[in-house]
């Protein structure tokens, strides 16, 4: 799976925002608010709290979306640094817009996983759009061997595991087959000088984040340039 | 969740006292729309509308269910509008505002009760089976005038959608596929579109296509909703300063004009999509209607 486009900064009145869309056809919109005014019920003394929010392009929210509120919140808490905004709220918005597979499934029926790992890209991209304070930068692939899916989140520049979610039928082996596999594709390459290097071959899903950023970075600095 | 922020009192008088100079903050005349974008998804009956900053997304889909037991002939059509946090962080989940109903009616009361869809031909086996239609209206970013963004985006997601076509043996329904036979577009009786002026204090100012800023301090709203034969469907009024009928009239005079315009764009946009996609599928001479 890769990104095939992503567009950052086209919501004004969130703090961030991103659409993505990948290789599989899903099509989904990120937005970020905050750190903002919190719930009384939710504020928290010594850190943010992280609120995601999923909905669906037909009918409302169910457990499908709520399971994958949940994926979120639990992959995206250890990577903002949430204490650097004590009693405040960091709100992340998912709208999803397209899916290549029946989007009408029951409502029990679990998310297909490639939408958890454009959500998650998404999220990252919306996040640093609003340049909330994170600790690294993560990439989510979906991985395909045999009858197991596996959606592997790393962080891109030490390929350390962040987070995992498998579906189906797989071996202890084709598990760390997978695990190595969303390691490569999510890795940022760096070379030893601390530079990052410039890849020839089209990279995985971490070089295009990577690529989005500097995009984003390039245009949001452009008046250094004086033009 | 925070509140919206009003403007500020020199947010205000400047934009009032603008406003009376006949200038808007953005450059616009005051009887002009912001520049509206429309574009359409990959698959059938999603519509993206941008009015200015203003953007909601309209999704339509169909389900074979049974009808109401009250309207055997009769398909159903539903709307749902629902603000979410992505359009405004003002706006909670599972909370609806004053606001949100009475916008969530507007739209409803403009297309469904204007019967825009005609219901009649979403049935299939009367009493047993028919379509159900729906449209899913997505608010994505709150720059004002949220109501002719998402009327225009609901009726040109209708005009976009195509619903698989089905035959009748007998008691048996067959729905085909996409592929198997050319999908039918809904038929659609007429397209209205909603247009929102806004008036100041003892009228001074009347604007059309109001920014949210220019929302938050009108005195009055009104919101006509009419279609390109000139046909007014509603017209709501919910409080505000009170309109004398001339100034109404001049008002729905210069709605029409507005109105021809926009289905006039929908149309065209819709044509530019449809060329594109003969050109893609090859999907030359396949089409669900007879010519007339």
């Amino acid at each position: 799976m890769t990104i095939i486009s992503a567009t950052t900064t086209l919501l004004s009145r969130a703090d961030g925002s991103a659409q993505v869309t990948s290789s599989d056809g899903t099509t989904l919109i990120a937005s970020v608010s905050g750190p903002m005014e919190v719930r009384p019920r939710e504020e928290q003394p010594l850190r943010a709290y992280l609120e995601v929010l999923v909905r669906p392009v037909v009918g409302v929210a169910g457990t499908r979306e709520r399971l994958l509120e949940s994926q979120l919140v639990s992959c995206l808490t250890p990577i903002i640094r949430l204490e650097s905004y004590p009693r405040t709220c960091i709100q992340v918005n998912i709208q999803l817009l397209t899916h290549s597979r029946p989007i009408k499934t029951s409502r029990s029926s679990p998310p297909p996983p490639t939408i958890l790992s454009t959500a998650l890209n998404a999220s990252i991209l919306a996040l640093i759009d609003a340049s909330t304070a994170l600790r690294t930068t993560v990439a989510a692939t979906d991985i395909t061997i045999n009858k197991g899916r596996h959606t592997v989140v790393v962080d891109v520049f030490s390929g350390q595991l962040v987070f995992v979610d498998s579906e189906g039928e797989f071996t202890h082996e084709e598990l760390e087959e997978a695990l190595e596999r969303g390691k490569k594709e999510g890795m940022v390459r760096v070379d030893d000088g601390g530079d990052v290097m410039v890849v020839d071959e089209g990279g995985g899903v971490g070089e295009e984040i990577r690529r989005v950023v500097e995009e984003k970075v390039q245009r949001d600095l452009r008046w250094k340039d004086g033009k | 969740m925070p509140k919206e922020l009003d403007p500020s009192t020199n947010e205000k008088n400047f934009i009032l006292e603008s406003l009376y100079a006949g200038e808007r903050l953005d450059g616009r005349e005051l009887d002009a729309f912001r520049p509206l974008e429309l574009e359409f998804g990959e698959e059938y009956g999603l519509a993206d509308v941008r009015l200015g900053k203003t953007r909601v997304i309209a999704r339509v889909s169909a389900q074979v269910v049974q009808p109401f037991s009250d309207r055997p002939f009769d398909g159903i059509f539903t709307i749902t509008t629902e603000l979410g946090p992505m359009a405004s962080p003002g706006f909670e989940v599972g909370r609806q505002t004053e606001a949100e109903v009475l916008l969530a009616r507007l739209i409803e009361k403009s297309i469904r009760r204007s019967t825009a869809l005609d219901t009649e031909s979403l049935c299939i086996v009367a009493g047993q089976k028919c379509w159900q239609v729906r449209a899913d209206v997505h608010f994505l970013n709150h720059d004002g005038n949220m109501v002719d963004a998402a009327c225009i985006a609901v009726v040109a997601a209708l005009q976009h959608f195509r619903r698989p076509d089905v035959s009748i043996e007998g008691e048996t329904v067959t729905v085909h596929s996409m592929t198997e036979r050319v999908p039918v577009p809904l038929s659609i009786l007429h397209v209205p579109i909603c247009e929102g002026d806004g008036g100041d204090e003892a009228n001074v100012v009347t604007l059309i296509d109001a920014t949210l800023q220019e929302e938050q301090l009108r005195d009055g709203d009104m919101t006509v909703t009419m279609n390109k034969h000139g046909e007014v469907c509603q017209i709501s009024k919910a409080g505000g300063v009170p309109l004398d009928p001339i100034a109404m009239h001049r008002d729905m005079n210069l709605a029409f004009v507005k109105v021809k315009e926009i289905t006039a764009f929908i149309a065209k946009r819709l044509k530019e999509d449809e060329e594109k996609r003969v050109k893609r599928d090859n999907l030359l001479e396949s089409k669900a209607e007879n010519e007339r």
